[in-house]
């Protein structure tokens, strides 16, 4: 657990501008006229940060997040990743999907689907290496040799992160990572997602309904709101690192930010 | 279940034997007592010996069966391939797909049995009218699951496939068609079994040699313990070339193989 997939970087953050959105709009077609999902909505992230987006159900979220892949592409509006403008999908912006289940290859043991992303492009010992150690990284390495579907929920969510970070992304994209998951399953991935984000160093974007957790893992909160979304509302988090599943929800700040964030989601604007 | 895969075959099943040797006894006591008296209903018995004298010395069954096999087996490759290839282009291809699709629905929908005397006229009663008929009876099927398969690859992987940035062909090769290797392995034993019935009726409707043309010669020759004998054999061929490619399907995609068992349970 102690090897670094990339350079660490220091925590609080103030790195390189990685994200860069501005004046995004998207419209899917649906009807004759489509349909507004997302208004102008302006995102920075900076290297290294974790931000949380959250936002009731039908305010774009997902969407968002596919505009932020590039598994999308805005409407109007810009979006850059590192600089450039996002043109596809990018090997420095990898999306772990919400249903593991359907996005694990359910026919490759849990260390072929690790290394699929390597295939070709590595190497066969160094893509070994690496997949060993994305796997030992999520405290997989002893499930190498097995099916993905005779592991938990919560282990195969590991497989699909294993599988993200052997690519030594950038950014970490996560769509609702940990919604299918139990409360105590769900925190015990909490902890081990920032014990890895504190070795990597990567920046994490992740989308989720659970004011919980976004105020848990997050450096920053961003609340989307509205049919077409956009974002309403922007807080810093301020909590002390590493966090601790008891003495940081005990914290006065952790009330005063989750207070604020249930508010917005409610009203869509501070009360 | 995962014992049983990884043994890689399932335990005798006795109960199974049971119940088919007892419907045999059963067969050779009505029969025997002459419950049921029909001339051409031999017992088991009779069938057997039936069995004993073609496999003798002029006896010429197992000829028969070599040929029946090798032109079904070359028949179904050369038809379940093209099957394959056809179904992928028909799902993957919009502009296949639109022009494609009409003329598939009409073809598959011609009974391949009445075809058989037509092809007889055109290409004569040797080997290659038979493989044409078996291998043209075995592209539908494979054709038919290829292409729905495909086409219910849900669009997650898509996603999956762009966001770790595969090839083109790495995404065909490495996500679309094992997801579809349930499909695929569903196709390809409908054609198995499709050839093999089509092989089997066109030498009993014209074609000189095989298993079907044995077959109606013991007909006409009166012999109904020798026709049985044909006709259980039909069915043991099957059931053989069947559990053959499944175990060669185990062998050769393990993982594609473990998930087909797994979602048909």
């Amino acid at each position: 657990m102690s090897e670094r997939l990339a350079a660490p970087s220091h925590h609080p953050v103030t790195g390189d501008l990685v994200f860069e959105l501005r004046d995004v709009c998207v419209k899917l077609p649906a009807g004759p006229a489509g349909r507004d999902i997302l208004r102008d909505v302006d995102v920075r992230v900076h290297a290294g940060e974790i931000i949380g987006i959250i936002g009731p159900s039908g305010t774009g979220k997902t969407t968002l997040l596919r505009v932020l892949s590039g598994l999308l592409l805005p409407t109007t509006g810009s979006s850059t990743l590192g600089g450039q403008p996002v043109t596809g999908p990018s090997r420095d912006a990898v999306t772990v999907f919400q249903d593991y289940a359907t996005a694990l290859l359910p026919w490759r043991t849990v260390a072929r689907n690790v290394a699929l992303p390597l295939e070709g492009r590595t190497s066969k010992a160094e893509r070994k290496q690496r997949v060993r150690r994305a796997l030992e990284i999520v405290g997989l390495a002893d499930r190498a040799g097995e099916y993905p579907w005779r592991l938990s929920g919560g282990m195969q969510q590991r497989v699909q992160i294993a599988r993200a970070l052997v690519l030594e992304p950038k950014v970490l994209l996560m769509d609702e990572p940990f919604g299918a998951l139990d409360a105590i399953t769900k925190g015990t991935l909490h902890d081990q997602l920032m014990d890895v984000q504190a070795q990597t160093g990567q920046t994490i974007i992740f989308i989720t309904h659970d004011v919980d957790e976004a105020v848990y893992l997050a450096d920053r909160v961003m609340v989307i709101h509205g049919a077409p979304g956009s974002i309403v509302h922007e807080v810093t988090t301020k909590l002390p690192r590493p966090r601790d599943q008891i003495a940081t929800r005990d914290l006065s700040r952790f009330h005063d930010v989750r207070h604020e964030l249930a508010e917005v989601l409610r009203y869509g604007r501070p009360a | 279940m995962g014992d049983r895969l990884r043994r890689g075959g399932r335990a005798v099943n006795w109960p199974g034997i049971a119940v088919i040797l007892a419907l045999l006894i059963v067969w050779q006591v009505l029969v025997g007592t002459g419950v049921v008296g029909v001339d051409s209903l031999p017992g088991p018995i009779d069938i057997w010996r039936g069995f004993r004298e073609l496999t003798g010395a002029d006896g010429g069954l197992w000829a028969a069966v070599a040929h029946t096999v090798r032109i079904v087996l070359m028949a179904w490759a050369i038809g379940a391939g093209a099957g394959l290839i056809l179904g992928l282009l028909l799902a993957l291809n919009p502009v296949v797909a639109s022009w494609g699709y009409a003329t598939v629905d009409m073809l598959r929908s011609l009974p391949v049995v009445a075809l058989i005397p037509i092809a007889i006229l055109v290409w004569g009663t040797g080997d290659l009218t038979e493989v044409i008929l078996g291998a043209y009876a075995a592209l539908w099927p494979m054709l038919i699951n290829t292409a729905g398969g495909v086409r219910g690859v849900t669009p997650r992987l898509r996603d999956v496939s762009r966001t770790l940035q595969l090839s083109r062909t790495g995404t065909l090769v490495k996500i679309v068609l094992p997801a579809t290797g349930s499909s695929i392995l569903v196709g390809a034993r409908l054609s198995l079994a499709t050839a093999l019935v089509v092989c089997v009726v066109s030498e009993m409707l014209g074609l000189q040699s095989g298993v079907g043309n044995q077959l109606v010669l013991e007909q006409s020759g009166m012999q109904p313990a020798r026709m049985w004998v044909y006709v259980l054999l039909v069915g043991v061929l099957g059931l053989i070339i069947n559990a053959g490619l499944i175990r060669a399907f185990r062998v050769l995609f393990p993982g594609v193989a473990a998930v087909a068992e797994r979602s048909s349970r």
